[in-house]
């Protein structure tokens, strides 16, 4: 018996190592053929310079066997190395496109190729000359060569990447395994840059969607009149500047981290221009301190408006708005020390602001201020909570312009604010129970389907 | 009662005498306080840097300035030890004009521990204005962008840059933002546009705005605040600046609630006593 | 002139904008060039306007020194502190570090002055914190009281001490307070976050849809 027992053991091992050093020969190497369905073809949404190889995935793809691409432009090479993969991947389903740009799938090999990056671009020949003569070393060119060199670059590279999507590339693939190769036919084709991003077409129907209810509500609104719901912080604006006017004690106006190019800081200008009337109108003292130029020029321009249009353009001075510093802590120093040799009786924080802000707010608290922040910048909406008299936050800064004019057009875009948020909800509430349902069935092409055009930007 | 008010407005001044004892203290004399937990977000980092081959190059953008000295400045020389441990090529740069000498610091303090030689193993490209422009740029060729270093080195031929045209080319990246511009500029302009791996480290105020972005994969990890940079000097088993500076910030968390229990407490006796 | 001063600006804004919004949908080389171009032009108006910005800066405080006003010592630090500033850089060409590894002029500045001063103001953070949080934590109704128990629970797990305190007095939960912070960080306060951010986003695209439109024209002026 044990006998039996130790030669069927001995049987076993020897028929299960026999089975490894197979599998061991097969990981090493398998029998491959060439790739069928190869096709070269531009790489869709891109700018150019890339060509999109595809062919079908093959019984002997594994770990054992590699694809690798050659380039050539001519027909007969010569053949330059663009690239390898593992032959279990690159698939035409990892290629992250959602449903109505792209089809992908596992019985398909997808592989983008980058030009450049096989054909470089060449110096152009006046740089080539002069890196020539100085031997390769650039860091004996002068300031005028260096910049000759690089402009010549720069040229060089737009005629190249120009060039490249008139040229037609070649390409074969060729299945490695181990010592075996086997190389496909040839293709080619021509990259070529596109003039719409389909991947895109959610967005711009949003955006166009957004738009299209804005103007109409902006159309409609000079017929019928929308309510807002009151914002304490705005309405205590009078009260503000009216204490300011009392005291004799100036008013405090900033405008926010950002230059005028981002929507907040021109946002910001919007009320601005509501408050200035307000301290135009009372008598009240305005000072603005800014943080960037560019800034500072475009408030110039709207404060000397507000005064105007109150009919006392004689209370305008030039040094209302004045420019301190872009650093962030030397702005924060120097308004600090303004604040506390000033002593505001109102200070305004309208835009987006990092963590000097509640440098600044426990510097205009300690001299008794009344501060009303208005900001979208939601990481330091608890410090403006915990210090400032009213906090208008998140979109109600870009609502504020519309509530403080009454301008019935203005108060339309706030309705569609609204209108917007609205739809943003519902998709939200329609897009879990979806795909909550389909992940629950197994339906994976409905979850892709219900969640690309809200993941895909 | 009187003594109640009093307390309940206690003069600031003396919270901010409070405030800087017990910082002082574990300073002068530290407790020895135990490791802190990793956490997730930024283990997320860690195993990414772990799993790239060496060899591989690694972008790393130094957006602060001497603000981000106690929490992001000690993550980014724990990122970059770590990159330098595992033999990846290391290309630095920065968005930010103010945060070049701790950018320069960072790097070259790093690469000395390691014997990592300049424009071989790593290379510092400088700072360049106009984010938006410069992140489009890159994504196309870094040497229209960078065509010389910070030191006036020609960036073609560069060894460390070896295979590298655009952003496409570098393995990982890791943003080291204190601010704006930072990781959203990065993200609208360049991860979204030209698909690279990219996390973040960042101070304090900046993590929950961040992790949104950890949260839908925008990102895969992100190191947060003084805690985080301890966190990763722990993962990297080099303690530094920011496990030292751990016990200090553990004494002022509880000082802020020492006052407010009291605060509290305080109210309680007021209303029903 | 109210062609210039009006029609000429709101026709540019509107071309200019619609433009950069269809950019954002054309991968072609000629819309990403166009972008570039853009992103130039707004570097070379910032660099003009610093001259305005230097004028406005320098402009009172000399005038300050020249009548002796009230504080024109602070306005004498200005002009030194610009004076080294703009000197030592220049004598370093901007570098902060000499070839040798030494710090130039400017690396001495930048890491004995500029440093230091920057740390400071930054470090007031810390004290106004705290005295911030002492004034305004009173629990005074129910939504006071939830945020004051979830901002205990988020210090106790920031820190080793209050990980430390909770295992030795919750451990008991199998529960660390570690996984606690995570579960509130990532679904609590992203969701609050990401409520904002959806209605800035609106208000940001309302905002640009006035102005590329034309119908906020504040930023235009007077006649």
């Amino acid at each position: 018996m044990k006998l039996k027992i130790t030669i069927t053991v001995l049987l076993a091992a020897a028929c299960l190592s026999a089975g490894m050093a197979r599998a061991e020969v097969l990981a090493e190497s398998a029998a491959v053929y060439p790739v069928s369905g190869l096709t070269a073809g531009d790489m869709p949404y891109d700018a150019g310079g890339f060509i999109l190889l595809k062919w079908a995935a093959m019984p002997y793809d594994g770990l054992a066997v590699q694809y690798k691409v050659f380039s050539s432009t001519a027909q007969d090479g010569p053949w330059l190395f663009a690239g390898s993969t593992r032959s279990d991947r690159a698939y035409s389903s990892d290629i992250k496109l959602p449903f109505w740009a792209w089809t992908g799938s596992k019985n398909q090999h997808a592989l983008p190729v980058e030009i450049a990056k096989i054909f470089p671009p060449p110096l152009s020949p006046a740089a080539a000359a002069l890196v020539e003569k100085f031997g390769g070393h650039r860091e004996k060119f002068t300031g005028r060569q260096n910049f000759e060199v690089e402009s010549g670059e720069v040229r060089a590279r737009r005629a190249y990447e120009e060039g490249i999507n008139r040229t037609r590339y070649f390409f074969k693939v060729a299945a490695v395994s181990g010592a075996q190769s086997a190389e496909s036919a040839v293709v080619s084709a021509v990259p070529a840059a596109a003039w719409f991003s389909l991947p895109r077409l959610n967005n711009l129907i949003y955006a166009l969607a957004l738009a299209f209810v804005f103007l109409w509500l902006i159309f409609h609104a000079k017929r019928k009149t929308y309510f807002l719901r009151r914002l304490a912080g705005l309405d205590a604006i009078d009260e503000a500047i009216g204490r300011a006017t009392e005291m004799g004690r100036p008013v405090y106006y900033m405008t926010g981290r950002y230059d005028i190019d981002k929507i907040s800081t021109i946002a910001s200008t919007f009320i601005l221009a509501e408050v200035a009337k307000k301290t135009a109108r009372y008598g009240a003292q305005l000072k603005v301190p800014h943080a960037y130029p560019m800034t500072m020029a475009v408030c110039q321009e709207i404060v000397k408006q507000a005064y105007t249009e109150e009919g006392r353009p004689d209370y305008f001075r030039e040094d209302i708005n004045f420019f301190l510093s872009s650093d962030q802590f030397a702005y924060t120093a120097a308004a600090d020390g303004l604040m506390a040799r000033d002593k505001p009786a109102a200070c305004f924080y309208a835009g987006y602001y990092y963590s000097e802000s509640l440098l600044l707010t426990e510097v205009g608290a300690s001299v008794g201020a009344i501060q009303i922040a208005i900001t979208d910048a939601e990481a330091q909406l608890p410090f403006f909570f915990t210090t400032c008299d009213y906090t208008i936050m998140g979109e109600e800064l870009y609502a504020a312009s519309a509530y403080l004019s009454k301008d019935p057009v203005l108060v339309g875009t706030v309705r569609g604010q609204d209108l917007g948020k609205i739809f943003v909800m519902a998709a939200i509430a329609v897009g879990i129970i979806a795909v909550a349902v389909g992940t629950v069935c197994h339906w994976s092409e409905f979850v892709r389907v219900v969640l690309d055009p809200v993941t895909s930007f | 009662m009187k003594v109640i008010d009093k307390l309940l407005n206690l003069d600031r001044r003396i919270i901010f005498l409070s405030v800087l004892l017990v910082i002082l203290i574990p300073i002068i004399r530290p407790f020895n306080l135990a490791g802190v937990e990793i956490t997730g977000a930024v283990k997320g980092v860690y195993d990414t840097i772990e799993s790239l081959p060496p060899g591989s190059a690694v972008l790393v953008s130094f957006d602060y300035d001497p603000s981000g000295k106690p929490d992001v400045y000690p993550m980014s020389v724990a990122v970059c030890r770590h990159a330098f441990r595992r033999n990846l090529r290391v290309v630095g740069m920065n968005l930010w004009a103010s945060g070049t000498g701790l950018a320069e610091e960072a790097l070259r303090k790093t690469a000395l521990e390691y014997g990592r030689e300049y424009k071989k193993d790593y290379v510092y490209l400088g700072y360049q204005p106009q984010a938006e422009a410069v992140i489009t740029q890159l994504g196309k060729d870094i040497y229209v962008m960078y065509p010389t270093d910070y030191y006036r080195n020609p960036t073609r031929g560069m060894p460390v840059l070896d295979g590298i045209l655009s952003l496409r080319d570098f393995a990982f990246m890791v943003d080291f933002s204190n601010g704006h511009p930072g990781l959203e500029e990065w993200l609208i302009y360049g991860a979204d546009k030209f698909g690279f791996k990219i996390a973040c480290g960042c101070s304090a105020v900046s993590e929950p705005g961040f992790r949104p972005f950890l949260n839908s994969g925008q990102i895969v990890g992100l190191i947060g605040a003084m805690k985080g940079a301890a966190e990763y000097e722990r993962l990297i088993g080099m303690p530094d600046k920011a496990t030292a500076g751990m016990e200090a910030v553990s004494m002022g968390h509880f000082l802020i609630l020492f006052l407010v229990f009291g605060a509290n407490a305080l109210l309680l006796v007021k209303k029903y006593f | 002139m109210n062609f210039i001063k009006k029609q000429l600006p709101l026709t540019v804004c509107f071309v200019i904008g619609t433009l950069c919004f269809a950019q954002y949908y054309v991968p072609a080389r000629a819309s990403q060039d166009f972008l570039e171009t853009m992103n130039g032009y707004v570097l070379i108006m910032a660099f003009f306007a610093y001259f305005l910005g230097m004028y406005s800066i320098f402009a009172p405080n000399l005038r300050k020194i020249a009548n002796q006003a009230d504080g024109w010592g602070y306005s004498v630090v200005l002009f030194l502190g610009v004076g080294i500033g703009v000197a030592t850089g220049l004598l370093s060409h901007a570098r902060q570090m000499a070839p040798d590894g030494s710090l130039t002029s400017f690396g001495w500045m930048y890491n004995y002055m500029y440093y230091p001063l920057n740390a400071t103001m930054y470090s007031l953070l810390g004290f106004f914190i705290v005295s911030t949080s002492f004034r305004a934590f009173r629990v005074k109704g129910g939504p006071a009281l939830v945020l004051f128990i979830s901002a205990v629970i988020l210090i106790f797990g920031r820190v080793p001490l209050g990980q430390m305190l909770w295992a030795k007095f919750f451990g008991w939960t199998h529960v660390s307070v570690s996984q606690i912070v995570e579960w509130v960080m990532n679904y609590p306060v992203i969701a609050g976050k990401r409520g904002i951010m959806i209605g800035i986003a609106l208000g940001s695209i309302a905002a640009s849809i006035k102005i590329i439109a034309g119908i906020e024209k504040q930023y235009l002026g007077g006649d």
